[in-house]
């Protein structure tokens, strides 16, 4: 038992800089307006990439032979999601320079499929590391949108509305969830 | 998201995910990946504007991502025996290049002007920015050792990436905001547009 929290916790501090800087993406997209909201929306966000994590771990381990047809594979169980995320209420309009929102979710999702593909080793320690990988990005989901509704209260303004704040936060949740390695 | 966004901020934004996984490997695997990215949105944008009445509906703009995808995904197969060492960076976050949102900016902007400005300014902030996190993350310029110790070794990391990013899209918009370029820009992009009304 030990060891699966110790793998649960590894995984959920070590995931790498795209689950980061890609669900940043989502938070910017979904503009998180307020922590109660944050919960509801992190979780129909969190679910549909389950999906979308879930369908590509079966996929790879039956087309393990056809490895050029994984691409494809991703980039269906991808728009699927997007597809819920959708359903949710999420990703509606367009964003800027002619970008719709549901665009914007596309790499997120692509890209946690490859990074799980990456590690996993086809036993029952891969449904623990895909849960990690999806709390880590519903935790960072939860606490920007809580520092964004504190930091806008305090500054009577919308200071997340500068993206530079929005870096600053990611660098430190990033920071925090490599475990300071670089120290 | 802010709708007044200054062309840095949105350039950042729209190259967010080149400008943070790119530029970890030091400043020519950056060039690669860059040229790489505007070389795609190149391809992409000829198509789209060849076929515009197609893929501005919801089902091409789905084949248009998935042609970008393939694109970048061809790439990846098809570069790193170009590139001898640097082919150990070739991971998973080149084929993302096929979906990151600059490459699908402004697709029905028939002007090349507004392109080649954007992909000029993201060129900038890829090279800025990978020049920064080797230079303080490994202490060297294109290999080449400057520091024996690193002066900030987060620089290279992930956290690392994020505040670079941030610093050097803050220098750009101040430098840009300083000599007023943007809107000698614009005046530029608003005259060309109408010599080819004209025309």
């Amino acid at each position: 038992m030990s060891e699966i929290i110790w793998l649960f916790w590894d995984q959920l501090l070590k995931n790498n800089i795209v689950l980061i800087s890609f669900t940043a993406i989502l938070l910017i997209i979904v503009e998180t307006p307020k922590l109660r909201s944050a919960f509801k929306n992190g979780l129909i966000i969190t679910g549909a990439m389950a999906f979308s994590a879930l369908s590509a771990w079966i996929f790879s381990y039956y087309l393990g032979s056809a490895d050029f047809l994984m691409p494809a594979v991703y980039f269906l169980n991808s728009l699927i999601a997007v597809k819920l995320i959708k359903k949710g209420g999420l990703l509606q309009g367009d964003w800027i320079a002619g970008i719709k929102h549901e665009f914007l979710a596309l790499p997120a999702v692509l890209s946690l499929q490859f990074n799980i593909i990456e590690k996993v080793n086809y036993n029952s320690q891969d449904l623990i590391i895909i849960a990690a990988a999806l709390t880590a990005i519903y935790l960072v989901f939860i606490a920007v949108a809580a520092l964004k509704e504190q930091l806008d209260l305090k500054e009577n303004k919308e200071i997340f509305k500068k993206e530079y704040t929005l870096f600053l936060v990611l660098a430190f949740l990033s920071a925090v969830m490599s475990g300071f390695d670089f120290l | 998201m802010n709708s007044n966004l200054s062309l840095v901020n949105k350039i950042s934004l729209l190259g967010l995910f080149a400008l943070l996984a790119g530029t970890g490997n030091g400043i020519l695997f950056a060039l690669i990946f860059t040229l790489t990215l505007s070389f795609t949105a190149l391809i992409i944008k000829f198509i789209y504007l060849t076929y515009e009445s197609f893929f501005s509906q919801k089902t091409g703009k789905i084949i248009l991502w998935a042609l970008g995808f393939a694109i970048s995904y061809f790439l990846y197969n098809l570069l790193p025996p170009i590139f001898g060492s640097q082919a150990v960076h070739f991971n998973y976050y080149f084929i993302l290049i096929g979906v990151t949102p600059l490459v699908y900016a402004e697709l029905n902007n028939k002007s090349f002007s507004n392109f080649i400005i954007n992909h000029v300014l993201f060129l900038d902030l890829m090279l800025a920015v990978s020049l920064l996190r080797e230079l303080l993350g490994e202490g060297s310029i294109l290999n080449y050792q400057l520091f024996s110790k690193t002066p900030l070794s987060i620089a290279s990391e992930a956290p690392g990436a994020f505040l670079i990013v941030g610093i050097v899209a803050f220098i750009y918009e101040i430098i840009i905001k300083k000599l007023n370029l943007e809107n000698k820009l614009k005046k530029e992009a608003d005259i060309e547009l109408e010599s080819e009304v004209k025309a």
